[in-house]
């Protein structure tokens, strides 16, 4: 099983085998484009911290079969060593999410985003705006005119 | 430090994504201006109305934002699904707003009339799907959704209306894009002169593209409906005719109920098929239905997954046998009210077919004690009023590994 170096914005080298390292599509198709290389690829947009985390996941799910099946993409049910895994600081979560979407690794954006969702889910808007330390930029009239045009969705 | 609404546009997006209830969008729609860009479309996109009350709100939303927006929310609608009872005044304030519509479905409009849906069209001229239930819309209407559909409508389903007689399927032929084409219930009566079921049966073969036909419950005989070319259903009425007459001649030598199953002579010359990417089809009260034709349905349209004929009195386990034969990726088959299926038919059929699902097979003569070696929660079964039981539907798992 031949070896992969990649390296972080950050300048530090994670040696990871191919089969890891081509979770990410990005990389799949560099390697294709460069071929055998001793090299190592760069990756400016992701920190050593976040690419250690990113490799952690690619590592535990290298054997998962490629699902290209939007609906079962779609069900909010996150698997439990992924709650673990996504189970970090907002920062993180947010950075993991940039990361797989620079990278092309999307089981990862998946599960990082439904992370998200379910933080929503069941809240108030107040609630959201707190928890993602979010600005509300409407004027009163604007959030009023919201809530009438949408009014039939508010109890469904 | 990276912030949730800093995120790129195209993220919230997929994030929003996988907010599937809808109150929880509306809130999500409150949160910021950001989030009231990704969190409208999406909540919009798909509407569904259960009562009269959420419709009205809807119709009120939908007018609110044209009159003081360029791009009001009605442009962001493209499947709608109304359960409720309508008006046409209802109906056309609604479909005014939303021009983009793709898939339109009104269960219950059983005060839709042609005052409105004759204009339906016209508001919602990208329509490629519509199911309308208990309307009394007649060919007016159809005429319109011709003028302004008939390019692009590729999936039509009507049931239960009563309305509609057979020049609908005159109409209907000029629909070249249907795929899928389901009538039930309807009774289609005919006022006119010239139509037939045939001629009928013969402008609905013409559509060049369906790979999904349903007929049934119309009170009429559906077999002229039968995909399969004119000589094959010609020879098949003649070869018909000739052994009933045969049959008469012949001394009482066979059984008396030798004569109601036909030795069917195999139909010879390969026929191209009537619709070459058919997968579904089914054909309610068929009686005269008999297991040649059948077989040049199925060995003419290979693809089928789903198949049914509901109510033939001359239909054997000949068919079963057929489609066992030549349908490999068959899942699911349904012969109710199939008098001459048995249940060693329904059995040959499950066992030669490996994706097969589930077998409706509700003819009141297949009983649990048939299936006896098999899980009884791999079959479905009804009690007649005299108590005793009957199988109404098995499934395929009934004898894997059998």
């Amino acid at each position: 099983m031949s070896n992969v170096r990649l390296l972080s914005s950050d300048n530090e080298e994670f040696v990871v085998q191919k089969e890891v390292a081509e979770r990410s599509v990005l990389i799949k198709n560099m390697l294709e484009d460069v071929g055998e290389t001793d090299s190592a690829i760069p990756l400016p947009n992701v920190t050593a911290k976040v690419l250690k985390k990113v490799i952690e996941w690619c590592d535990h799910h290298s054997s998962d079969p490629v699902t290209t099946d939007e609906t079962e993409r779609r069900t909010t049910d996150i698997d439990e060593w992924d709650q673990k895994f996504m189970e970090v600081d907002q920062e993180t979560l947010f950075d993991i999410i940039l990361a797989a979407n620079y990278l092309d690794i999307k089981p990862l954006l998946d599960v990082g985003c439904k992370t998200v969702a379910n933080m929503i889910k069941g809240k108030t808007a107040e609630e959201i705006r707190k928890i993602f330390n979010i600005v509300n930029d409407f004027t009163p009239e604007e959030e009023a005119q919201i809530r009438k045009e949408n009014e039939w969705a508010e109890d469904r | 430090m990276n912030h949730l609404d800093h995120l790129p546009s195209e993220l919230i997006s997929v994030i929003l994504n996988h907010v599937d209830k809808t109150c929880d969008l509306y809130t999500c729609a409150l949160i910021n201006k950001t989030f009231y860009k990704h969190a409208t479309p999406l909540l919009w996109e798909h509407l569904e109305s259960p009562d009269d009350h959420t419709l009205s709100y809807m119709t009120a939303g939908l007018e609110s934002s044209s009159s003081l927006r360029s791009n009001p929310l009605g442009e962001f609608v493209h499947s709608v699904s109304i359960r409720n009872e309508l008006s046409d005044d209802e109906l056309l304030t609604f479909i005014k707003h939303v021009p983009q519509l793709n898939d339109l479905s009104l269960e219950a409009a059983d005060y839709i009339t042609d005052d409105s849906f004759e204009h339906v069209p016209l508001y919602v001229p990208h329509l490629t799907r519509l199911y309308i239930g208990n309307s009394s819309i007649t060919q007016l209407s159809i005429e319109a959704m011709r003028r302004h559909w008939y390019r692009q409508l590729n999936h039509l389903e009507f049931k239960f209306c009563e309305g509609l007689n057979y020049e609908l399927f005159s109409e209907l032929r000029q629909f070249t894009a249907l795929t899928s084409l389901a009538i039930s219930y309807c009774r289609l009566e005919n006022n006119n002169t010239i139509d037939t079921i045939q001629d009928a049966a013969w402008n609905v073969m013409a559509l060049p593209n369906i790979t999904s036909f349903r007929i049934m419950d119309c009170f009429f005989n559906c077999t002229p409906f039968l995909p399969i070319t004119p000589n094959v259903q010609q020879q098949q009425q003649q070869q018909q005719q000739q052994q009933q007459q045969e049959w008469r001649i012949l001394p009482t030598l066979f059984p008396e109920d030798y004569f109601d199953d036909p030795p069917s002579t195999p139909i010879t010359p390969q026929q191209q098929p009537v619709w070459p990417y058919l997968t579904h089809f089914f054909l309610g009260s068929c009686r005269d239905l008999t297991d040649a034709m059948a077989l040049a349905l199925i060995q003419s349209h290979p693809h089928l997954v789903d198949l049914g004929f509901y109510c033939s009195e001359m239909m054997t386990d000949k068919t079963l046998d057929a489609i066992a034969t030549h349908l490999p990726n068959i899942v699911n088959v349904d012969v109710e009210a199939v008098t001459k299926i048995t249940a060693a038919g329904v059995r040959r059929l499950i066992q030669q077919c490996p994706k097969l699902a589930t077998v409706g097979c509700n003819n009141g003569d297949i009983y649990p004690s048939d299936f006896d070696d098999v899980n009884p929660s791999s079959m479905e079964i009804r009690h007649k009023i005299t108590g005793v039981s009957y199988v109404t539907r098995l499934y395929g798992e009934a004898f894997r590994g059998y």
